[in-house]
């Protein structure tokens, strides 16, 4: 840029030269051979940068480009309310078929990029089965668990502690 | 380059029309259950505190020692609230006084240095005109030097106030980018619209380093150097650099044409064909069972889907907010520009007929540099409100 300013500031000086030259020379003969003189000057001021631009290889614009980023913690606290969401839905849905009092606690891996859910770990300890649903055996209502968390979230393995 | 401003303040308010109405309809397509709603707003909220919002704050705090009050409240926080609850968002008589008075109190900053200047151009004139001896050609030009270089000094301290006033916008154009930016690329992730983020994020990385740059540093000298050789060109009747000074000027106008282009057709292309993509893929996740989103497994439940919802809206939200902030940024130094770009064109006029022709000349091309300033400043704030609105259109689940 020191370059650029260099070259206007040249420009300027030699007009303002040629102007005062201009205002202060007395009419006579020589007037059109300094006038002349004067506009070659002024020319090659302002055509002087063109032969280092020319003789330059190659030019170096170096910008960096400062990343976007994605607010990662933001992200992770956004994973972890999404699982307690999908954790408490599905216990609802449980609710629904008539078992209470379970607690059910998904687990997920990374896969690279992805966050995939590979575990869910079913409590049955606190297992109360409302009145209106027939008597059942343990397996039985560890199947229906199990193909109600499949349904939702598929490929899951789902462990039962009792 | 007026029918340019023209067409571009015309597309600019067209194009406010339409991110506002998304941010509108949002809030009223929420379930009326008493209980889900308080579920939406505890999941908000929580979301809300975990975003980061920087140094947003420090520039609404300028905005209200300078009385600017098109942002309104004291903090980003509360107006995206205000935002979410779809509530009045500006208060539209307290906006228009502010309008009239920074109309009013800016002529009247301009009006001392104009009268300067109209009256010695015109005392100039009539003392140029009153050669009486054969060394009349010589006066005339000393006199015509010394009016010139009081004028130049008289309009340099405005011209250099606006070129600060300009530079600083543009900085603070790119700091409410750092901040905005990343939060709507965040909160599309968190949404799943990972198509769309693989799209916006390089383009809004390439505007807030390199594009902002660009004209900082390249575009902005190049006025200066136009304003130079304006100054040089107009001093005597011989010596004359208007071809150069049309030079610099085409230039300007090319490197900002075809920034401009490129940037907004790219960028409205492929962001309206990929929100599509995003809007359709979420949905379907929501009827299939895939594991296509990064973030969790696939769902099909009521508090997953107020999570995203909730997303969602502060997504529009933090938009709104950011295309509010920028209005309140850019319309003080736009009217200020408008202003001395009119005094200008107004000076030359009154000046033509009685003083120097080269003041005039001078004055008038003066007048068309400074809506070079004007072309930077809309072009960089329509490339953020581009951007912006296009992320408030895109990938709505709701």
């Amino acid at each position: 840029m020191s370059g650029v300013s260099s070259w206007i500031l040249s420009i300027a000086g030699i007009i303002c030269i040629s102007v005062i030259v201009e205002i202060i020379m007395p009419e006579g003969q020589m007037n059109k051979y300094i006038k002349g003189v004067l506009s070659f000057i002024i020319i090659f001021v302002i055509v002087s940068p063109l032969p280092n631009l020319l003789n330059q290889k190659s030019i170096n614009i170096t910008t960096n480009i400062d990343q976007i980023q994605v607010q990662q913690d933001f992200l992770d606290k956004y994973n972890i309310a999404c699982k307690d969401a999908i954790e408490k839905d599905l216990i609802n849905e449980i609710k629904a078929l008539g078992y209470e009092g379970i607690n059910i606690e998904i687990s997920y891996g990374f896969d690279g990029e992805n966050c995939y859910f590979d575990k869910v770990f079913v409590e049955l300890k606190g297992l109360v089965i409302s009145e209106n649903s027939t008597h059942k055996d343990i397996v039985e209502i560890k199947e229906e668990i199990t193909s109600v968390v499949v349904k939702k979230l598929n490929e899951v393995e789902v462990y039962f502690e009792e | 380059m007026k029918r340019k401003i023209c067409f571009l303040l015309l597309i600019f308010t067209l194009f406010f029309s339409l991110p506002f109405s998304c941010v509108i309809n949002n809030s009223s397509t929420i379930v009326a259950c008493a209980d889900i709603q308080d579920d939406f707003n505890e999941t908000i909220d929580s979301q809300l505190e975990n975003l980061d919002f920087g140094d947003i704050d420090k520039i609404i705090d300028d905005f209200n020692q300078k009385g600017n009050n098109i942002f309104g409240e004291s903090s980003f926080l509360d107006k995206i609230y205000k935002i979410i609850l779809g509530e009045n968002l500006t208060d539209y008589p307290s906006i228009w006084d502010m309008l009239k008075s920074l109309f009013f109190d800016n002529i009247l900053s301009l009006l001392p240095i104009i009268a300067t200047i109209i009256a010695i151009s015109i005392l100039g004139g009539m003392v140029g005109n009153l050669k009486t001896n054969k060394n009349g050609k010589s006066m005339e030009s000393i006199i015509h030097f010394v009016i010139y270089g009081l004028t130049v000094i008289l309009i340099s301290t405005i011209i250099f106030k606006m070129i600060d006033i300009t530079t600083s916008t543009i900085h603070s154009v790119k700091a409410q980018t750092e901040v905005v930016f990343p939060i709507l690329l965040t909160l599309l992730t968190a949404m799943g619209g990972t198509t769309s983020v693989g799209i916006y994020q390089p383009v809004m990385s390439f505007f807030s380093s390199t594009i902002i740059e660009i004209f900082t540093s390249f575009v902005l000298p190049l006025f200066l150097i136009s304003i130079a050789l304006n100054f040089i060109s107009n001093l005597s009747n011989s010596i004359k650099l208007d071809k150069l000074s049309s030079f610099v000027n085409s230039l300007f106008k090319w490197v900002i044409g075809i920034m401009f282009t490129i940037f907004t057709a790219f960028i409205s292309i492929q962001g309206i064909s990929v929100a599509a993509v995003d809007g359709l893929s979420i949905r379907t996740a929501k009827f299939t069972i895939k594991n296509t989103i990064p973030i969790v497994g696939s769902y099909i439940s009521d508090g997953f889907s107020l999570i995203i919802a909730s997303s969602n809206l502060i997504k529009n939200a933090v938009g709104g907010a950011g295309l509010l902030l920028l209005l309140a940024t850019i319309i003080s130094p736009i009217i200020k520009l408008v202003l001395f770009v009119l005094a200008l064109k107004l000076m030359a006029g009154i000046i033509q007929p009685l003083g120097d022709n080269k003041i005039a000349n001078f004055i008038s091309s003066l007048s068309k540099n400074m809506t070079m300033l004007l072309v930077m400043l809309v072009c960089v704030s329509f490339m953020y409100f581009i951007l912006t609105g296009l992320v408030i259109c895109s990938v709505n689940v709701i």
